[in-house]
């Protein structure tokens, strides 16, 4: 659903005013983006519907001290990343990343061969073939935590450096320089896994096969 | 790209441009360079199939989840926000006309009560003698037989009185604590002894982050939140 700043605030307004039907409007509008950014960093479907739901409390809950001072979605993609950081560590999840970073780091200023990444062509429909969405699925699982956030939070959400550098709490270098890792890191694990992909240009099956490798 | 190419634009500019983080005329030097080196224009075209097939891939991924999952999500929200408006409701209306004006002063209640504590010390320091200013060389004699006066103990029976000549020190390190029983009640109970009903609390559950504990019939609802700060922490990552 095409949605603007403008319309958020109304609902933002109304919501703040006592009308649930707002609050609902506002929560159909972002829950599969929510979604998205959830299992973007937590990699579990039920762990990102959880997250989902205790967002749309918490965002309820803090509504009224909401002043519209920034846009409501990154008002509502810092909770999230928050509960979604907080959900990682409760668990247990949290890896070593600075080990890992560094692990990847080392040869990452040498430029992997990406043509089978620029040969899927249009995406959305190269990805309805289960292998690719698969191999982009598992690219991103192998990613550190770190470089998997900043994937998420650019590609997915399309946040600016300095709202990733708020929602991380570093500064806006750090988040280039990662960012860039990030995005080589991620590079080079598409293309390895692409290479072993027959044909990456013809979609083999429909929607069924994208939510069997989502689940 | 991997190395800085001959146009001198670096990785990071790319990238910068990519994402539209340069201003207009870092922008307009980046583009030219990008208009005369075929490497930097590769590297451009695979940033852009780079963020298609993860855009794409998430959009999948959350357009795999049946829409009723949602509603059920929405519907667990609504309860929740429920149960949230019940308490704060419940809150409300059992708190007594006290404490609803207790909460009304709470901006005045500092300011008074350091004008208070003020008038107190003032009290106690301009009372005892009721004499108004004394002489200085008097003052400790006088201070250091307040209490004797007032409080008839062991040292003050025949005999035991302290030379008139003895020093202020001396005459505070004699006096004797005194027996209880002989201390008036104002003394014995300085502060307010504590009521001992017990405070009854209802369902305080970390899952749901809310209960109440009532006492005397007021209800305190509680709102348990885990701090956030900390997730800030890059380190949390």
């Amino acid at each position: 659903m095409a949605s603007t700043d403008a319309d958020d605030q109304e609902l933002v307004n109304a919501a703040q005013a006592g009308d649930r039907r707002a609050f609902q409007a506002l929560y159909q509008r972002y829950e599969r983006k929510v979604y998205s950014v959830a299992y973007g960093f937590l990699r579990n479907q039920e762990d990102a519907l959880d997250v989902l739901q205790e967002a749309f409390i918490k965002v309820h809950r803090y509504l009224p001290n909401f002043e519209g001072q920034s846009s409501f979605y990154t008002w509502l993609y810092r909770i999230v990343a928050n509960l979604c950081i907080d959900h990682l560590r409760r668990s247990g999840r949290k890896r070593d990343v600075e080990f890992d970073d560094r692990l990847r780091h080392e040869d990452s200023d040498a430029a992997p061969d990406l043509s089978p990444v620029v040969a899927l062509g249009d995406p959305s429909a190269a990805i309805k073939n289960k292998e690719i969405l698969s191999a982009v699925q598992d690219s991103l699982g192998q990613l550190s935590d770190k470089h998997r956030a900043v994937i998420v939070m650019r590609e997915l959400q399309g946040l600016s450096y300095a709202d990733m550098a708020k929602a991380m709490n570093c500064s806006k270098g750090t988040i280039m320089s990662r960012l860039f890792h990030a995005r080589r890191n991620m590079q080079k694990l598409l293309s390895e896994r692409l290479e072993y992909i027959p044909s990456t240009t013809e979609p083999s099956s429909g929607d069924s096969m994208t939510q069997e490798a989502a689940s | 790209m991997s190395s800085e190419p001959s146009t001198g634009i670096t990785p990071n500019d790319l990238h910068a441009y990519f994402d539209d983080e340069l201003l207009p005329d870092q922008a307009a030097t980046v583009a030219e360079a990008i208009e005369a080196d075929p490497a930097l224009r590769t590297e451009l075209t695979q940033l852009r199939g780079l963020q298609g097939v993860v855009d794409a891939s998430f959009d999948a991924v959350a357009q795999a989840v049946p829409s009723a999952r949602f509603e059920q999500i929405w519907d667990e929200i609504d309860r929740a926000i429920d149960r949230d408006q019940r308490l704060q409701a419940e809150a409300d209306r059992n708190a007594s006309v006290w404490t609803r004006l207790w909460a009304a002063l709470r901006p005045a209640r500092i300011p008074a009560l350091a004008a208070a504590a003020a008038a107190v010390v003032t009290v106690l320091v301009v009372s005892p003698g009721s004499d108004g200013p004394q002489d200085p060389a008097n003052k400790a004699e006088s201070v250091a037989s307040v209490k004797p006066e007032a409080t008839p103990s062991p040292s003050s029976s025949p005999g035991a009185t302290p030379a008139p000549s003895q020093s202020v020190p001396d005459q505070l390190a004699a006096v004797p604590t005194p027996a209880p029983t002989a201390e008036p009640e104002s003394l014995l109970d300085p502060m307010p002894v504590p009521q001992t009903h017990e405070a009854e609390i209802h369902g305080i559950e970390f899952g749901v982050r809310s209960g109440r504990i009532s006492n005397n019939g007021t209800v305190t609802v509680l709102y348990v939140e885990e701090d956030d700060a900390p997730t800030n922490s890059e380190r949390s990552l």
